[in-house]
């Protein structure tokens, strides 16, 4: 990795730290420049934008979670062991590194708007979706999960996940959050697996 | 009584013809083919749209017409659930040019393959100018006969086995440019036929009213008549002189019947299939099952195409000749210039601005109905029945051209071709009325 | 060129010089023999002019210096071993499996496709007789007609490009590759570069490829796409990974012409 691609991901990094503690509004770019330690100026080299850099985030956190999930497609398993890998890597990630998914719950499904031009429909998500849908196509194909829009699977899939993340920072769930991770995944298979004709 | 077996070739697919000799006349004849497909029912529990794909298939030569009658019924099966099918005058148009150019280069092949070569020989002649893929002759009937095909694929795609018709309509949207095309392609055919087959223009041709007229032309349709009549062949293969054609083209709209010279309403729901002797039943020894029309036999084809629709010169040929071979295979051959004139006026009218296609707005899945399709294939009427439940075909029923003309009845009530070989005298002659015919053993033995 | 180089010795429908028992009875060697239809070793099921069709096969092939197979029932059994499939498949395969009539036979060539184009045929044959180099694919197929995939030429490439499917049948615009089954990007063949008799093909009249020259042809539901999660297969060699984010990306995008006629006369 080059220094340049080395520095903007620690700029990364350090972005989504920043706007997971502060907020999104309330961190300036001179914020991310002054935590860096770097010029502002300089820091304008790397990103032109908050929109720019906006963007970028939401790209750079896809990856991550898309990786994590390549990961298990990639694993000689059935649907239902998959669902397990996934829902406890990213609760897992929830815990250890919630900025990832705070960015995506909180400020890329809120601010639509920074993200209108330049991350239209899958656009920057591309990485992450794309290993759902592997997920999904390859589960149906070998007959473990029903076949159904693509959308109402995923959407059962990651609003139930997603919402889990959202009330474990809320600090309204009874008990630490990996702990639901079975629960959470026997829930998702059964309402994803092919029922046998009655 | 003597039995001999005569194999029918060069035909589409394969037939066999066993006579009863009977004081060196032919007293009965069984027509066999003996290799089945199963058309019907690997269509079965599938979804009905595959019919239009699969019938095509049932025959490399008439394949335009199986995709037309499976349209035809499916169509059929919507309108009798109550949902309503609106065909733009411009898909009609284009459906019936495609069924005209599959009819006119089938034409061509039969009297070029089956018809000339017998011909010359009944004539001693050399016959080295049709011989395949060297005579001369032949090499320009095959131009002609691809060049028509182009014509047709413009808006079909391929010939054989193009997939245009759907629910509704035609795939294909033409340019005005595609149409120009196509009639340049039509043009060139009509001088090759013009040239070849009838020696004078087609719209001369289509006026005659009298075979005598014919013999002021020069052509191989010429020739054809003085051959037969020469030889004394013109009243060979007279059958029940009974014509049956359902029509569904600008020609014809309705079904009709023609017994002699009597035209009269027929109704598809008389249409029956007899197993006689079929392999489906006892001691049945053929794959072709009868076609018949309130229990009796009929003929169809062009000649009971040209008979319902009084054309002047084919009934003048049947004043003197009645349903003989003469008789019929001008009418054949007749019906090409019909076909090319025909085709002509369609692409004429043709306006690209209609809608090709309007597909229900019904989900394919609720369709439960049954329907009934046909249309006029080369060799006669071909009719399509489908049973669907759910969007799947429960049965599929297919009745071909050759069902009704080669089909086999019993002694006392043989099926139209058998009839018009009984009383024959020599194996050759027993060929040709079955030549003229145009046999397609694929056809029968879907 | 093809009546100067080749002689048809016996032909079923056409007017040639020998008939098939002259074939049968003489000890000459032919160059090429075709088959067309698919193939079983049951009498039953199929004979022709009185003979087995297993005895026919047995005499004429080993008079062959090669065995042509032309169409998809010769290569694979087709449409027609739907009847039965343990008794009718093609030369060299059963539908995808290795095993037909033959299990192996170095002489067959196939020339899959429902019909097979006649240029495919006169080529390879020209090819042979020349002496020039034929390559292969897995089904033995000449590669040189079928490396290409029917997608390859195909008027309607830019709408498969930006995912825009088409709204309905009988129109210049749309692909057909999301709704109406078509196979164009997963069949091997070269529809598209030389056109069906010198002037069009299937996917240019806006009906689907049906991929007629696979193994798995007929497929069922031929005029369906086959989605898993409304997910479609990929084009054939490319990763699901490389396909699904290009094409969620690709669909994130409303093109404003390609939802437009393509010749739009009020504008």
């Amino acid at each position: 990795m080059d220094k340049k691609t080395k520095k903007t991901e620690l700029i990364l990094e350090t972005s989504l730290l920043l706007f997971s503690q502060k907020g999104f509004y309330a961190t300036t770019m001179p914020d991310i420049a002054k935590k860096m330690n770097m010029s502002v100026g300089n820091f304008y080299n790397y990103f032109s934008s908050k929109e720019s850099l906006a963007q970028e985030l939401i790209r750079y956190s896809s990856d991550k979670v898309g990786a994590m999930i390549r990961s298990v497609n990639e694993e000689d398993c059935d649907s239902k062991e998959k669902i397990e890998k996934i829902v406890s890597l990213y609760f897992k990630l929830a815990v250890e590194k919630p900025q990832y998914l705070d960015y995506f719950l909180r400020v890329y499904l809120a601010n639509k708007e920074i993200f209108k031009d330049g991350c239209e429909g899958m656009v920057c998500v591309a990485s992450f979706v794309t290993e759902m849908m592997i997920f999904f196509e390859d589960g149906v194909r070998k007959g473990e999960l029903r076949d159904q829009n693509f959308f109402s699977a995923f959407g059962l899939f990651m609003g139930y996940l997603g919402g889990f993340v959202f009330l474990n920072g809320e600090n309204i769930l009874d008990n630490n959050l990996e702990s639901f991770s079975k629960d959470v995944a026997f829930n998702i298979y059964q309402a994803l697996k092919v029922h046998e004709a009655s | 009584m003597k039995i001999t077996k005569e194999i029918i070739q060069k035909i589409e697919g394969e037939a066999t013809l066993e006579l009863e000799w009977e004081n060196n006349k032919i007293d009965y004849a069984k027509i066999k083919f003996l290799n089945f497909r199963g058309i019907e029912k690997i269509l079965e529990n599938r979804p009905f749209l595959d019919a239009l794909l699969i019938t095509p298939r049932v025959c490399g030569i008439c394949n335009t017409s199986h995709i037309i009658a499976s349209i035809n019924a499916i169509e059929n099966a919507y309108v009798n659930m109550g949902i309503k099918i609106d065909i733009t005058k411009k898909a009609k148009r284009i459906r019936e040019f495609a069924l005209n150019a599959e009819k006119i280069q089938n034409h061509i092949k039969w009297l070029y393959f089956s018809i000339l070569p017998e011909i010359l020989k009944i004539n001693g002649e050399d016959e080295s100018s049709i011989r395949a893929f060297e005579g001369k002759e032949w090499i320009k009937s095959q131009k002609a006969c691809a060049t028509i095909l182009k014509a047709m694929s413009i808006f079909t795609g391929q010939w054989p086995h193009g997939s245009f018709c759907m629910v509704g309509g035609v795939t294909c949207d033409p340019t005005q440019g595609d149409i120009y095309e196509s009639m340049r392609y039509i043009e060139e055919v009509e001088e090759f036929c013009e040239k070849e087959i009838f020696g004078l223009s087609l719209d001369e041709f289509i006026s005659f009213e009298t075979s005598i007229q014919i013999k002021s032309t020069n052509g191989n349709l010429k020739k054809i008549l003085e051959v037969l009549v020469d030889k004394n062949l013109n009243h060979m293969g007279k059958s029940y002189d009974r014509f049956i054609s359902f029509g569904n083209n600008s020609s014809l709209k309705n079904p009709k019947k023609c017994e002699a010279t009597r035209v009269l309403n027929a109704d598809i729901n008389y249409v029956g299939e007899s197993l006689l002797n079929s392999f489906f039943e006892p001691n049945g020894y053929t794959y072709s099952k009868s076609a018949i029309y309130k229990n009796r036999y009929y003929e169809t084809g062009p000649i009971a195409r040209m008979m319902i629709i009084k054309n002047p010169l084919i009934r003048d040929l049947h004043k003197r000749n009645k349903d003989s071979i003469l008789t019929r295979i001008i009418a054949r051959i007749s019906e090409i210039a019909h076909l090319i004139l025909k085709s002509k006026n369609l692409l004429k009218k043709i306006d690209i601005y209609q809608k090709s296609c309007i597909s229900p707005n019904i989900p394919y899945d609720s369709l439960t109905s049954v329907g009934v399709g046909y249309c006029e294939a080369a060799r006669g009427s071909l009719i399509h029945k489908v049973e669907i439940k759910q969007g799947i075909i429960k049965s599929y029923d297919i009745i071909t051209p050759t069902v009704w003309n080669l089909g086999n009845g019993s002694r006392e009530n043989p099926a139209v071709a058998q009839k018009a070989i009984m009383g024959l005298t020599s194996p050759n002659d027993a060929d040709l009325v079955f030549k003229a015919f145009d046999v397609c053993a694929v056809c029968t033995t879907q | 060129m093809f009546s100067k180089v080749f002689k048809i010795l016996h032909h079923p429908q056409i007017n040639t010089p020998y008939s098939l028992e002259d074939i049968l009875k003489t000890d000459a060697k032919v160059d090429f023999l075709v088959i067309e239809g698919a193939l079983s070793r049951s009498e039953k099921i199929l004979s022709r002019f009185g003979y087995s069709f297993k005895d026919i096969l047995d005499i004429l092939s080993k008079k062959a210096k090669y065995i042509i197979c032309a169409g998809s029932c010769a290569s694979f059994g087709g449409i027609f071993r739907l009847q039965n499939e343990a008794k009718i498949f093609g030369a060299l395969f059963s539908g995808k499996e290795k095993g037909g009539f033959w299990f192996n036979n170095s002489k067959v060539i196939n020339i899959s496709g429902c019909p097979m184009h006649p240029r495919w045929f006169v080529e390879t044959l020209l090819k042979l007789h020349y002496g020039d180099k034929l390559s292969l694919d897995e089904y033995r197929r000449p590669k040189e007609v079928y490396s290409y995939l029917v997608h390859h030429g195909c008027l309607r490439n830019e709408y498969f490009e930006w995912k825009v499917d088409c709204k309905d049948y009988g129109e210049k615009e749309g692909c057909l590759f999301y709704e109406h089954g078509c196979q164009g990007p997963m069949t091997h063949a070269n529809c598209n570069k030389i056109l069906w008799n010198s002037v069009s093909s299937k996917t240019r009249v806006g009906s689907a490829c049906f991929g007629c020259t696979e193994f798995d042809f007929p497929r069922l539901a031929l005029y369906e796409t086959k989605k898993h999660m409304s997910l479609p297969s990929a084009p054939y060699g490319i990763s699901k990974r490389a396909y699904y984010s290009l094409a969620g990306v690709a669909k994130g995008f409303k093109i404003e012409r390609l939802e437009k006629r393509l010749i739009d006369e009020n504008n």
